[in-house]
């Protein structure tokens, strides 16, 4: 019943429904699917998904509801890899987050669902993140992208005390600072001493893409 | 000179007395049931004394409804704001209107829409263009960055030129300790500051922000504390539920300013906006803004506390139809449910980007808006029956009667900068747009209107409290 389950669990993220996902991917690994397969299907519903919103058919409560969905069915799919000794196929390694005293996680959800969509693996580290919890995640899973979302104009210079603690933790040199969020700009990220800034969702996935070394065009960009 | 003040005779009510009572319902529920999370221990504990109840371990707050509401009558219901040139002082409350500008992050071009990083002389500029108009009767400053300026010092610096450059009145803004520098230059010039706490939407009160309440508290400055909900982000994304959200937000925070310091001037401040759900920006051009402004400040009204409303701007990128449009029917319908301070003016896309010449225009939809507000006189004389009697049918003319002459100027608005000319002579003065005209007068202004100068001992002060701010950002590895 390999494609029954598949079908369940890519239904669950097209439905936005959290519980069906997770119930699905535990299925999945219970009816001894290959994870690696799993996680295929799960990059196809979510890539859909990226699509419909491109195409603007589909609105951020359709992308955020999807992205919470395969949140909860992808830590089942991939504790399986792990245990399996396998390798994920990923196009990169991400890890992202709102910084310190901003709860603001549209902006971020977007490029975290999109990064997904198209084959990266994503660290999320929440909103309201002291820089402190960007520097651990970065040490622990040693991402090829640290992406930094802040909404407020107030709160996009905590972006700056991040890079500073990269710094500090000699971590600076191995990982590509991407920033993001409604108040930065190139010259506000070039300030602070990021790597890049894009001002949209699948622009930053387009910069992210260029940074590992894949040009062509990516998933869920309408162009 | 003093400014221009305007009054809101009769304010316009957009919800049903019902409907107030159930909004008002709500928030008692939300404050109490669902509480808030205060991010701040002191906090935890100032208000556990007072009887709210406190779960501790996961530093949340259940307001009961006994404390608030004595909470709400601890707060004056008007208010004097004190500036060091007594000409600009301010009354909030009552049914008093004032304006004042935003600021945001970037200057703009208006001709191109390209943001541009501003230098310190261009925050000078504005702020000697905001300390010229009487239409404006607060600010805090124009840019939220600048050229040169380590980004952690942007908000000491900008404060210091405020004082320097103006007496007006001009709020502080808090996290990263910048409030503690503000507080310490408002007394150290003798010009009071009001506070602008941003909360962290929903329901949670970061540690900088609380941290700075009680700054302000201490300092007896008065508290503007301000949400920053998104309807269908941060919010529900209905109104009335979006409403109720907010106001316990801002009574969770007036709360602990009257317990901190009872009687400490308190005025609600909205910035409330839907969410863009294609891009997940924040409209502050969307007129739903209108809608929930006009009910918010109905709610503060019926709670005879002073209010702001500060979600009126533009989404769009150039000082444009759209740009007009968004904040002229955010500012008339705003204005006339009678709130006490209307921020709006000088930025072009949402709080990112801003431009004097835009502020000029601005001040063209305060005009209007005070137009409006002036209303109809009705009386014998303005009814002019005698009058109309006397000049009759064609060829009766009224252009050269003396009851024109007296009642024209108070009956029509005659615009500074929009173009009221015909269109030959609109041609032959240049074919120029009013945003040509307000560039112009940006010149004009600057070359002709000096602030008064803070005295050398104050200017001193401001220098030393900077040296100090550098130092304490230094010494904390900030910069």
């Amino acid at each position: 019943m390999v494609t029954s389950v598949l079908e369940s669990l890519k239904h669950a993220i097209l439905e936005y429904d959290e519980d069906a996902a997770e119930d699905a991917a535990r299925r999945a690994i219970e009816e001894g699917i290959d994870p690696l397969v799993a996680i295929d299907a799960l990059t196809e519903a979510i890539r859909a998904v990226g699509d419909g919103f491109e195409r603007e058919e589909l609105w951020l409560p359709d992308l955020v509801g999807a992205a919470n969905a395969m949140k909860r069915a992808a830590p089942v799919i991939e504790e399986e890899i792990s245990r399996r000794g396998q390798q994920r196929r990923s196009l990169g390694r991400v890890v992202i987050g709102t910084v310190f005293g901003d709860i603001h996680d549209i902006g971020k959800n977007m490029v975290v669902t999109l990064l997904m969509a198209n084959g990266f693996e994503v660290h999320d580290v929440g909103v309201n993140a002291p820089a402190e919890d960007f520097v651990a995640a970065v040490k622990e899973h040693r991402p090829d992208i640290l992406a930094l979302s802040a909404l407020m104009t107030v709160t996009c210079q905590e972006q700056l005390r991040v890079i500073q603690g990269l710094e500090q933790e000699g971590l600076r040199e191995g990982v590509k600072v991407m920033v993001g969020g409604a108040a930065i700009s190139d010259d506000f990220a070039e300030q602070i001493g990021a790597d890049g800034y894009e001002a949209s969702a699948p622009a930053a996935v387009v910069l992210a893409r260029s940074w590992v070394g894949a040009q062509s065009t990516p998933q869920g960009d309408a162009a | 000179m003093s400014l221009q003040t305007l009054t809101v005779e009769e304010p316009t009510n957009i919800l049903s007395p019902g409907q107030v009572e159930m909004i008002h319902a709500a928030t008692l529920d939300i404050l109490e049931t669902t509480g808030l999370v205060f991010e701040h221990q002191k906090a935890l504990e100032v208000l556990d004394g007072a009887g709210a109840r406190v779960d501790h371990a996961k530093r949340r707050v259940h307001f009961p409804p006994h404390l608030v509401e004595a909470s709400m009558r601890k707060c004056p219901s008007s208010f004097s704001v004190q500036t060091r040139n007594p000409d600009h002082c301010i009354r909030f409350g009552g049914r008093s209107l004032h304006f004042m500008p935003w600021a945001a992050m970037d200057a703009v071009d208006p001709a191109t829409g390209a943001r541009v990083v501003p230098t310190t002389d261009d925050e000078i500029a504005a702020v000697r263009i905001m300390d010229a108009l009487d239409q404006i009767h607060a600010h805090y400053g124009a840019y939220f960055n600048f050229q040169g300026v380590h980004p952690v010092m942007s908000m000491p610096v900008k404060t210091s030129i405020g004082l320097r450059n103006s007496t007006k009145l001009q709020a502080a803004v808090s996290g990263f300790d910048w409030d503690l520098w503000q507080v310490k230059m408002g007394q150290a010039t003798g010009q009071e500051m009001i506070g602008t706490p941003t909360g962290s939407p929903p329901l949670t009160w970061g540690e900088p922000v609380v941290e700075s309440v009680f700054r302000y508290a201490e300092a007896g400055f008065p508290v503007f504390p301000t949400s920053g909900q998104v309807f269908g982000g941060s919010a529900p994304a209905t109104l009335a539920g979006a409403l109720a959200v907010n106001n316990a937000e801002l009574i969770a925070i007036l709360v602990l300013t009257q317990v901190l310091n009872p009687g400490n001037r308190f005025a609600a401040s909205d910035y409330s906006q839907p969410i863009g759900m294609r891009s997940g920006e924040a409209l502050l051009g969307a007129v739903e803004n209108a809608l929930a402004g006009m009910a918010f400040t109905q709610m503060w009204r019926h709670y005879d506390i002073p209010c702001a409303l500060a979600a009126n701007g533009s989404d769009s990128k150039l000082p444009d139809y759209q740009c007009a449009t968004e904040k002229a029917i955010n500012a008339v319908t705003q204005c006339m449910a009678g709130p006490s301070l209307f921020l709006c003016g000088g930025s072009v896309y949402d709080e990112l980007t801003w431009s004097p010449a835009v502020l000029l225009m601005d001040a063209e939809i305060f005009d209007m808006v005070g137009r409006i507000l002036q209303g109809i006189q009705v009386n014998e004389e303005t009814l002019a029956v005698d009058l109309i009697r006397q000049v009759g049918p064609i060829p009766g003319f009224y252009l050269d009667k003396a009851h024109t002459r007296k009642w024209w100027p108070h009956e029509q608005l005659v615009p500074k900068l929009a173009d009221k000319q015909s269109h030959g002579q609109w041609e032959k003065t240049g074919s120029k747009s009013m945003l040509d005209r307000a560039q112009e007068r940006v010149g004009t202004i600057l070359a002709e209107h000096e602030p008064i100068p803070l005295p050398e001992d104050h200017a001193r002060a401001l220098d030393e409290i900077l040296e100090e701010a550098e130092a304490y950002y230094v010494q904390k590895g900030m910069m």
